[in-house]
């Protein structure tokens, strides 16, 4: 009895326990049934479309969205639960991809164009816990299209994107920056020492300085250089470049925007080609008309005045000389040699008048103007502009004209002058700051090879050159036309090499009283 | 240079200073001056035929100076031109040299060189003045002449045999004679070659 008193004890210890695992496994069941019917929730409220394959490549689950989208293709996802795929669907167009996860147990993401759907679809296909591969799938049509947007856009603008990574110094360019530099994205890695290998020898420097300057004050920069292609061509490109700090403030990367102007430069320079001919001929045209008239004009009292010399000297050489005649004659020598001159006065107060076209002016939008002008031409010359302008300057009464043919003849000397010293030290500074109470002072600084004493005494004199190719006009013109504004021209040397050039003109208010 | 005399020098320029110069000069070495402001003025003047030359500015209101050179010779006036311009050109300078221009002169020109240039052209006017007159005179003879006469003077000039012009007029040979001797005194020919020049001027 005792034994099996003993015996039910233990029975029934094991029966508790047995009770206490099924309870255990009735929960474990719940709480899995549970889980799986949350797995089953999530999956089916995201919008990607899921579905398992066994290893045997039967489907084993799908989710809501991927019922639908077969309902849609005129399938039952209930029914497909335990076919194979590819008794089911003989046209998989990522069948390779399938295969190679299910092979290879490697997660790949996949994007291809399902034409019956007529949308762009991103499988990402990972290798399933059952030896099978789950797959989800999500349609990217919009960003492909946006993608092909991005990428026609620069095609079409010429314009390739990039961003610079100043901790590795990694450099990323758009298919389009690529093309722009005539480089395949497939064998060519740029960074910035290689990027600037691809830049022109002339332009080098200077682009390397500017980024150098950007990088030091954390800025933007704005460059137009060249570049040399593999074949040997050479593209204009301007690039921009915007600055990406991290929270703490630090410049942690450049994207900037690669600009082909090739093009724009080659019709730019086309155009400025037929302006300046246009020009020329309109000035010659103008100047041997005026020398036409003025030859006439002048000739015929000139030819009186001769013709009526020679007559004076017969009438007096006459036997005896007819003194009436000779009075006649040398009155009309008289008179037609003041109706010569006053021709002659007329032609310069036509002259003048017509030059006259001053206006109240900002000398600083004057010389602005100048530094767009010259900019190309600074920058091909590997040297640094710089702009120096006071604020409130008083304004003065100048022809702009005139004004900026003075201020580009001088910033063109000066380009000139430094084309003897290295790159790195070709330094010009375009001034403009008040000069009294009723004067502003322009100045134009370079740091060349100056002026020896003899020259600074010639330079102002007509027909006085430095240059093999020069005419001499520029500066005897430059100094008479801001004399004529009523102002002074002078050159003085620098303390630490080069030469400065400088000019007044009066303030407005002081040239109208 | 010697002038011939009564030659007269015509003035066409628009500058009047030009043209009271140019009158003093011409008249100070005795020669005859006309002046006109413009070429429409010159056109309407009819010269009386003594020896007489143009000294004409290319640049003319209304119409070159070279426009009035071409009129002049399509209306048969026959004047020996000098030009005078203030910007004249090669090409201008060829074409009327070409058109017959005796000279083409810069203004202002060397007194000399103008007036060089005119003794020539009277010179030439005068030997075609007197070519006219002597053609007129000519003329005048030839006039005098019976039609018979006319009639033999051409055989004669022809170099025909009497007998043959005999023959063809229906007259006799001594009548024939008769004719030339009569055509020879009218005509004051030295001689036949003499006659067959004077039909040759005649045409």
């Amino acid at each position: 009895m005792e034994d099996r008193t003993d015996e039910v004890v233990r029975l029934r210890a094991q029966i508790e326990a047995l009770r206490e695992d099924i309870q255990k496994l009735e929960r474990t069941s719940g709480e899995m049934q549970a889980a799986a019917g949350r797995h089953e929730n999530i999956l089916d409220s995201i919008t990607d479309r899921f579905f398992a394959l066994d290893k045997d490549w039967r489907f084993t689950s799908f989710n809501k969205p991927a019922a639908l989208q077969l309902k849609a293709l005129g399938k039952d996802a209930a029914a497909l639960i335990g076919k194979r795929l590819w008794d089911e669907f003989s046209d998989v167009p990522p069948a390779e991809t399938f295969r190679a996860v299910m092979r290879d147990r490697i997660p790949v993401t996949h994007e291809h164009y399902y034409a019956l759907l007529n949308e762009w679809v991103e499988n990402r296909i990972f290798p399933g816990a059952d030896g099978g591969i789950i797959v989800l799938q999500c349609y990217v049509t919009r960003r492909k299209r946006i993608e092909g947007y991005l990428a026609d856009g620069q095609r079409l603008s010429g314009t390739g994107t990039w961003a610079l990574n100043l901790g590795s110094g990694e450099l990323f360019w758009s298919a389009e920056h690529f093309r722009i530099f005539g480089l395949d994205p497939e064998k060519v890695k740029p960074s910035y020492p290689s990027l600037l290998e691809w830049i022109h020898p002339q332009d080098r420097s200077a682009l390397q300085n500017a980024f150098e300057h950007a990088v030091r004050v954390k800025g933007e920069y704005d460059m137009e250089f060249r570049i040399v292609r593999p074949d040997r061509t050479i593209r204009h490109v301007r690039a921009l470049a915007h600055p990406v700090m991290n929270d703490d403030g630090e410049l942690v990367e450049y994207v900037g925007a690669v600009i082909d102007m090739t093009e724009r430069r080659r019709a730019e320079e086309a155009l400025n080609t037929v302006q300046a001919e246009l020009a020329r001929v309109t000035r010659v045209t103008a100047l041997g008309e005026l020398a036409v008239s003025i030859a006439h004009e002048v000739n015929q009292p000139l030819t009186a005045v001769v013709t009526n010399a020679y007559s004076l000297m017969r009438w007096l050489d006459a036997d005896p000389a007819d003194l009436q005649e000779s009075q006649s004659a040398t009155e009309r020598i008289i008179r037609d040699a003041k109706r010569a001159s006053a021709v002659i006065a007329r032609i310069r107060a036509f002259v003048k008048r017509g030059n006259d076209r001053k206006t109240r002016m900002q000398v600083n939008d004057a010389l602005r103007e100048v530094d767009g002008l010259v900019r190309r031409e600074v920058q091909a010359q590997g040297v640094m502009l710089t702009l120096e302008l006071a604020a409130a300057l008083p304004l003065v009464l100048a022809d702009k004209i005139e004004l900026q043919q003075v201020v580009l003849n001088l910033v063109l000397n000066a380009i000139d002058a430094m084309r003897g010293v290295p790159d790195t030290s070709r330094f010009l500074t375009l001034g403009a700051e008040p000069y009294g109470v009723d004067a502003v002072l322009v100045t134009v600084r370079d740091t060349g090879l100056g002026l020896n004493p003899h020259q600074r005494n010639h330079v102002f004199d007509a027909f006085f050159t430095t240059k093999p190719d020069g005419m001499g006009m520029g500066l005897a013109i430059s100094r008479s036309i801001v004399e004529a504004h009523g102002g002074h021209l002078w050159t003085s040397p620098n303390d630490d090499g080069g030469e400065t050039f400088q000019f007044t003109l009066p303030t407005a208010a002081s040239a109208e009283c | 240079m010697l002038m011939p005399a009564m030659g007269t020098v015509f003035v066409v320029d628009d500058d009047e200073s030009v043209r009271e110069a140019l009158s003093s000069l011409l008249r100070s070495v005795g020669l005859r001056v006309e002046t006109f402001p413009s070429a429409q003025e010159f056109i309407r003047y009819e010269p009386d035929g003594a020896p007489a030359c143009l000294v004409l500015d290319v640049r003319l209101p209304g119409g070159s100076g070279l426009d009035l050179q071409g009129e002049l010779a399509r209306a048969g006036k026959d004047i020996p031109i000098i030009f005078v311009t203030a910007h004249g050109d090669i090409r201008m300078s060829v074409r009327a040299m070409k058109a017959g221009a005796m000279e083409f002169l810069s203004k202002p020109f060397r007194d000399q060189d103008l007036l060089d240039a005119i003794g020539k052209a009277l010179v030439r006017s005068e030997d075609a003045s007197l070519a006219r007159t002597r053609l007129a005179e000519l003329r005048v003879r030839y006039e005098t002449l019976t039609s018979r006469q006319r009639e033999v003077m051409g055989h004669v000039v022809a170099g025909r045999l009497n007998k043959h012009t005999a023959s063809e007029l229906g007259i006799s040979e001594i009548t024939v004679k008769v004719h030339r001797r009569h055509i020879m005194e009218k005509m004051l020919a030295q001689s036949v070659a003499d006659l067959v020049r004077m039909a040759e001027k005649l045409g």
